[in-house]
């Protein structure tokens, strides 16, 4: 049943639509979301493939080749607040924290662009080619030592990592065996300039038993062993609720999502769209459920204001907040949640968006449209930034705070200030 | 009026100095002084330069967007002077115009202005003018009869002008002077015409330029301004990277600067007077030092640097030279170049053996079409005379050729593929040189394909290449003919064809357009237009060449000249 | 801004930090036995505990050197420590050579060597593992409070207003710092906390925002709301503390810089009773020597230094530093000259009051487990005397188990 028809079709699921699936929107866009109705509105999010050509051209391999990670990193925020193909830059944000590696292991910026492309093409297809192509890439087997697994001296650290983090989960019916097993398996995966390579003489030929079963000789066999076991579809599933509905899904939720991934035949893309348009997506427990991480925040402020802001600032800003594109902290990636949020990350928060809002990066009159009066200012930023979530007490203070500025234009300032620095604003 | 009347029988009894610098008051600590700015007056929004400034498209942006209007601004000064500034500003400069500072009193600073006019009637009349119209910013009118009288006799008129006691004179010479206060002003014009080592810098760095300027470096050096450059002509460091004349050039009592502009370009002349040549790291050239064997020149010539650069003294003195900090890493880096050369002391030896006249250059080349990198820079190398090349060309070579194995060592490790040692003749010379195995087809070619080096010795010459087709043209140009050093007074030239640069912007347009919008947050088309920018000036900009002269001459003196040649 | 405004602005920072231990005052006081309430004069009042976590397995083996067994030698062929070349402690183990200043200070009586810690039910996994001495927890799964968080939570209780925890530098959130009630601050090293000059004008609204807004216990935003409260307030007390300087030289390194800071801190009466620091890049799979070395260096230079630093300004007595990494290292080397995750591991913990030399089993290669040094002390036993015995705190795991006596 289409959400618009169990739920009203405001600003505020336009919001949350457009902040969810893709990173945020400005007035004109959840305008037009409003009128065009919510599937347009998903649609356009989903398929619409719209990257500058720039960022898109041979110019970014050249970019590459120049080695630093730096202009890597803000192409990749460029595209995201470009805004060109918002659910795919989403997906692939997902999987580079699903399997993050970092450059300061790989330190090898072609290798790092690669896989950044690798979960751009395959990130919304089928999940079993992309966990089979990630066990391949040459990032990946350098930051988990795949690289230099060998017959009689055995790196454990991909084959841990691929069921603990990648298939199944901590806890997800594997024990130490399976994974000196498939450390077997793997042994001979390697990589060569820079490309993966297949060292027969390294690899251990032996027969391998995973999950109490026989009959695994290659890595590829075990990749398709891992994707056999049932927890997988479920941990896949748990990925993208959490990514793209709520923080902490029922069991209930995960198996039932995990069987759609199946019935869809592993595709993403698929998956999601039904996720979307399920009802779970539109409902209470959903909405402004989730704490906002680093790069949403900046891209979903930088998109919400219509910002010229240089995507290499953007990166600094996500990254002084605690997620560094290319650089997770660890193999787990960010854990996201209440994990992003400390008094010194707060700290962070606050002042970049003070900064922001009360600075001259930040154009009033290209957010809000030209404003009446010091009251219209308020009335514009709580639609824009907090849309139907502003309770009376927190109305009434900003319309204090705009009635102390010496000017409409002043008074629009403080008052997104206020909103941005909010604890209210970094949920979302 | 009987002013007029007096003032042209001064002028006719004591006639005015040409050269403002006269002008200029003994003590000035600094100075400068243009007449370059007259023509920019007279012709105000429409000289061809201004209206080319003010019609890019990129600054016509900018004024809009910061809501300024360069026309609008000069209307409403005039509404409010009653004439245009630019007539005004004309009437009392057309005939110079000069800045000076006196020396501070406390944190004070002293300036003060000289101009002149060439039409005494014009000046006065403009005066006249700004004197009434200064009435709404705390007025201006004559200086009160006691304060008029210490100025002295030479001066015709005096006012004080606002509320911060600010005053002017205009004098006998019809030179207007403006200074901070009444002391100051009567500093100025009692003191006029005994800057002499101004003047006299004045007058070497020639007359005929437009824009002069000077310090007074043992003055400035008294306030404690100048420690970090003083301490820098010391320092081997910038001496290695400077050259030995703008180093001691630091420890000069005074500098001068002349800068002239024509139609064929710019010229900056600069002197140094009065160096401290004491003991430092730095030497000058001997009389009879031989210079590099110069390569003919070649249409893909980026850069050639002609210079001085005495490694074996800063070698031989490093304990004497080199702070105590850096000579653990000092030595440490000897060490590991001894291990390629053979030794210690044939460390010393190979390097004592190179004459310090050397030759840097830059040359494009064409790469090999399965390793063209995807940014693909200039070539360069490094020409230097060898004595003994029996004995120290073979040395040379095997250095090279060590430190490539040790290249691939690191590489190894690092996983990247190495360097393949190759050896080949070049005009019956043997050269040694070095590539990266072709990068797999598809794969991208990274900046580290720039790299292929080369060396060669040709009869007592070392040619050392990051890239040996470079090596072997200038190998190839040294055997069959080369091109005497032809100015023996100048020590170090650098010469710059910019129009290698031009390409070099051009082949990587998308890139540094993308830079630009990745750090800094311009618009595509923006950054674009910036590039555009860059290429015009670029374009318009043929060679640049800075010389300097070799040690200090019979008066003390070291010179350096810039030179900017516009494209015809 | 005025004078007035600026006034106003200070007590309602004042006002929040007060509302938010109200709100807290009850849990804590209905959980605290009154025998753990400490008085003003109790000794145990002041004194404070620094946690220096090596992130990524610490190679113990080529820590605390075995250098009189043969089998050491053995298992590793390209990475063993000569026997002449280690700060020999006894005839048995002696500390990597990098390491001479904790070599001194063990010979000072100022550090303590436990031998072969671990857990129960050892896991392989970094995150695992981390989590397991995090929480004090092998066998369940992770909850949401760590060990330290909880000493957090009873020192707010003790000390309304005060920051009871607080960890320097590092990049990320950990789980051994968070608390049930308490939200211990990360501090960037160098300057501490700040609040953008700029956002004072709309500092008066902000606070009102806090402190009236509404929201159900439990909740992120009610979880926001305590965080946003910690960073102000913490932001307001940081700056006047920070700027007296060391009178002892630290080295350059962030390990050093952080530690400078939190002698700082300490000196400057801040209040922090539990602060975490950490130094990452142990997890050696490959050409681990001189890695291993530096990171050592840097390790026993800094906690050198800021052990000196707290005896100079007369803080010694009152300040323990425990000194561990998620899990050691396999005995043997592997194929790339590093060495995979193991098990048991050496613990150093460092200052005045600790009952130097070692304790525990000394690690023999002869008696390994799968390939493994056994965990033969359970960190458990040392950390309930660190919250016991130092700390005078109530023990965050329930079992009672028992360790060697370092306190």
């Amino acid at each position: 049943m289409p959400p618009t028809k169990t739920r009203n079709w405001d600003a505020s699921a336009a919001t949350h639509v457009l902040g969810r699936v893709g990173f945020g929107a400005d007035r004109e866009r959840v305008r037009r979301a409003v009128e065009e109705g919510f599937e347009a509105t998903l649609s356009d999010l989903e398929t619409r493939r719209a990257h500058s050509a720039a960022m898109t051209s041979k110019s970014v391999e050249r970019l590459v080749s120049l080695g630093n990670l730096q202009p890597l990193q803000a192409r990749w925020m460029a595209l995201i607040l470009g805004d060109g193909a918002p659910l795919l830059e989403r997906v692939t944000l997902m999987w580079h924290g699903h399997f993050a590696t970092s450059n300061a292991k790989v330190g090898d910026v072609k290798l790092m662009h690669r896989q950044n492309e690798l979960f751009r093409t395959k990130g919304l297809g089928d999940f079993r080619e992309l966990l089979h192509d990630v066990a391949k890439d040459p990032a990946m087997l350098v930051w988990l030592d795949g690289n230099r697994n060998r017959v009689g001296a055995p790196n454990e650290n991909f084959a841990r990592e691929v069921m603990e983090l990648f298939g199944l989960g901590i806890g997800g019916g594997y024990d130490e065996s399976d994974i000196k097993e498939a450390a077997r398996a793997f042994s001979g995966w390697t990589v060569t300039s820079r490309r993966f390579s297949f060292r027969r003489e390294y690899h251990d030929d032996g027969e391998k038993r995973m999950f109490g079963r026989g009959g695994v000789f290659t890595g590829e066999q075990a990749i398709e062993r891992v994707l056999e076991h049932p927890e997988c579809c479920r941990w896949i599933a748990r990925r993208l609720l959490t990514t793209f509905v709520l923080p902490e899904p029922t069991r209930g939720d995960v198996e039932r999502w995990g069987e759609v991934l199946v019935e869809e035949d592993w595709n993403v893309g698929r998956t999601l769209a039904r996720l979307f348009r399920d009802p779970l997506f539109l409902s209470d427990r959903a909405r402004r459920s989730r704490i906002r991480g680093p790069v949403e925040l900046v891209a979903a402020v930088a998109l919400a204001t219509r910002a010229e802001v240089a995507p290499a600032d953007a990166v600094r800003a996500a990254s002084s907040m605690g997620q560094t594109l290319f650089v997770p902290p660890t193999v787990k990636g960010w854990d996201g949640g209440r994990a992003w949020i400390d008094p010194g990350t707060w700290l962070a928060r606050h002042n970049l968006m003070a900064r922001y809002a009360l600075g001259d990066k930040f154009d009033v009159e290209r957010t809000y449209g030209r404003l009446a009066d010091r009251r219209a200012a308020v009335v514009a930023a709580c639609e824009l930034l907090l849309p139907g979530a502003v309770p009376a007490p927190m109305r009434a203070t900003l319309a204090a705070a705009a009635e102390d500025a010496p000017s409409t234009e002043a008074a629009a300032r403080r008052v997104t200030a206020l909103v941005l620095t909010s604890p209210e604003y970094h949920l979302a | 009026m009987l002013i007029p009347t007096l003032l042209l029988l001064g002028a006719a009894q004591a006639p005015a100095p040409d050269d403002l610098s006269h002008a200029a008051t003994a003590g000035t600590i600094a100075w400068v002084q243009s007449t370059d700015h007259v023509e920019l007056l007279e012709l105000g929004l429409e000289h061809p330069l201004v209206a080319r400034v003010l019609g890019h498209p990129l600054v016509r942006a900018d004024l809009k967007k910061k809501g300024q209007d360069p026309e609008a601004a000069l209307r409403a000064i005039e509404a409010i002077v009653g004439e245009s500034p630019l007539d005004l500003a004309t009437a009392l400069t057309s005939a110079g115009v000069g800045v000076g500072l006196l020396p501070a009193d406390g944190d004070e600073q002293r300036p003060y202005v000289v101009a002149r006019g060439r039409e005494l009637d014009a000046m006065e009349d403009a005066l006249e003018t700004l004197i009434e119209a200064a009435a709404p910013f705390g007025g201006a009118g004559a200086l009160p009869n006691d304060l008029r009288r210490r100025l002295g006799p030479k001066v015709t008129d005096a006012w004080r002008i606002g509320k911060d006691g600010a005053a002017a004179a205009l004098t006998l010479g019809g030179i207007l002077y403006v200074a901070r206060s009444v002391d100051d002003l009567v500093e100025v014009t009692g003191g006029v015409g005994r800057a002499i080592d101004l003047r006299e810098s004045r007058r070497a760095t020639g007359l005929a330029s437009g824009t002069f300027a000077w310090l007074d470096l043992a003055a400035l050096e008294a306030r404690g301004d100048l420690d970090d450059l003083r301490k820098a002509a010391t320092d081997p460091g910038m001496h290695f990277v400077f050259g030995p004349v703008l180093t001691y050039a630091c420890t000069a009592r005074s500098l001068g600067m002349a800068m002239r502009i024509d139609e064929t370009g710019v010229e900056v002349r600069s002197r140094a007077v009065g160096p401290d040549v004491g003991p430092g790291a730095v030497t000058f050239p001997t009389p009879n030092e031989p210079g590099p064997p110069l390569p003919v020149r070649s249409r893909s010539e980026v850069a050639r640097a002609v210079v001085h650069r005495d490694v074996a003294t800063l070698l031989a003195e490093r304990t004497e030279l080199f702070s105590p900090r850096k000579q653990p890493g000092l030595a440490e880096g000897l060490a590991n170049f001894a291990l390629l050369v053979g030794g210690a002391d044939a460390v010393d030896e190979l390097f004592g053996s190179f004459e310090p006249r050397m030759l840097f250059l830059a040359e494009t080349i064409p790469f090999p079409k399965e390793a063209m990198p995807d940014v693909a820079l200039p070539a360069a190398c490094w020409v230097a005379r060898v004595q003994d090349p029996a004995v120290n060309g073979p040395r040379v070579t095997a250095a090279f050729q060590s430190l490539i194995a040790l290249t691939n060592v690191q590489r190894a490790q690092n996983g990247e593929p190495g360097l393949v040692l190759g050896l080949e003749l070049v005009e019956g010379r043997t050269m040694t040189i070095a590539n990266l195995p072709p990068p797999p087809a598809e794969e991208t070619v990274d900046l580290s394909y720039n790299l292929a080096p080369g060396c060669a010795i040709v009869d007592d010459a070392v040619v050392l290449g990051t890239h040996h087709e470079l090596v072997r043209r200038v190998a190839q140009r040294l055997a069959r003919e080369r091109t005497a050093p032809d100015r023996a007074r100048l020590v170090d030239v650098l010469r710059v064809k910019t129009s290698a640069l031009r390409d070099l912007i051009v082949d990587n347009r998308d890139l540094i357009v993308m830079q630009s919008v990745l750090n800094e947050g311009k618009t595509e088309s923006r950054a674009s237009l910036e590039v555009d920018l860059l290429l015009d000036i670029v374009s318009a900009v043929d060679t640049i060449e800075f010389a300097t002269t070799g040690g200090p001459d019979e008066n003390g003196v070291l010179e350096a000249t810039l030179r900017v040649d516009r494209t015809r | 801004m005025s004078a007035h405004s600026l006034s106003r602005r200070s007590f309602l920072v004042q006002g929040i930090r007060l509302t938010a231990i109200g709100s807290l005052a009850p849990t804590i006081g209905a959980a605290a036995p009154s025998e753990y309430d400490a008085g003003e004069d109790d000794p145990a009042s002041d004194r404070v505990l620094v946690v220096v976590q090596l992130s990524g397995g610490n190679d113990g083996l080529n820590t605390v050197v075995p250098h009189g067994q043969d089998a050491y030698y053995r298992a590793r062929p390209t990475l063993a420590q000569k026997s002449r070349a280690v700060h020999q402690l006894d005839e048995h183990v002696g500390l990597h050579p990098s390491m001479r200043g904790l070599a001194e200070l063990y010979e000072e009586g100022q550090l303590a060597v436990v031998h072969g810690v671990g857990h129960p039910n050892a896991d392989r996994s970094h995150f695992r593992s981390m989590e397991i001495w995090h929480t004090a927890e092998p066998f369940a799964p992770a909850g949401r409070v760590g060990w330290l968080g909880h000493m957090a939570d009873q020192l707010v209780g003790r000390a309304p207003g005060s920051l009871p925890a607080l960890s320097v530098g590092g990049g990320s959130s950990l789980l051994s710092m968070r608390g049930a009630a308490a939200v211990p601050p990360m501090v960037p090293s160098g300057r501490g906390f700040e609040l953008a000059q700029t956002s004072s004008v709309i500092a008066d609204e902000r606070a009102r925002l806090l402190q009236r807004g509404r929201s159900k216990p439990g909740t992120d935003l009610e979880f926001l709301r305590a965080a946003a409260r910690t960073a102000y307030d913490a932001a307001d007390r940081m700056s006047a503390i920070t700027d007296t300087p060391s009178e002892v030289a630290y080295p350059g390194q962030p390990l050093a810089r952080e530690l400078r800071l939190v002698a700082q801190l300490i000196r400057g009466g801040f209040g922090t009773r539990v602060f975490h620091v950490e130094l990452g890049g142990f997890d050696t799979h490959a050409s681990q020597a001189p890695v291993h070395a530096a990171l050592l260096e840097q390790l026993s230079g800094a906690l050198t230094a800021f052990q000196r630093d707290l005896a100079a300004s007369g803080q010694a007595d009152r300040v323990m530093t425990l000194v561990f990494s998620e899990f050691g290292r396999r005995a043997a080397e592997n194929g790339s000259r590093g060495t995979d995750h193991g098990r048991g591991n050496p613990v150093f913990v460092l200052g005045s009051p600790v009952r130097a030399g070692q304790h525990g089993e000394r690690p023999d290669l002869g008696r390994l487990v799968e390939g493994d040094i056994p965990s033969t002390t359970d960190f458990r036993g040392l950390y309930r005397q660190l919250e016991v015995d130092w700390m005078d705190l109530r023990p965050f795991a329930k079992q009672r188990i028992e360790a060697p006596r370092i306190v």
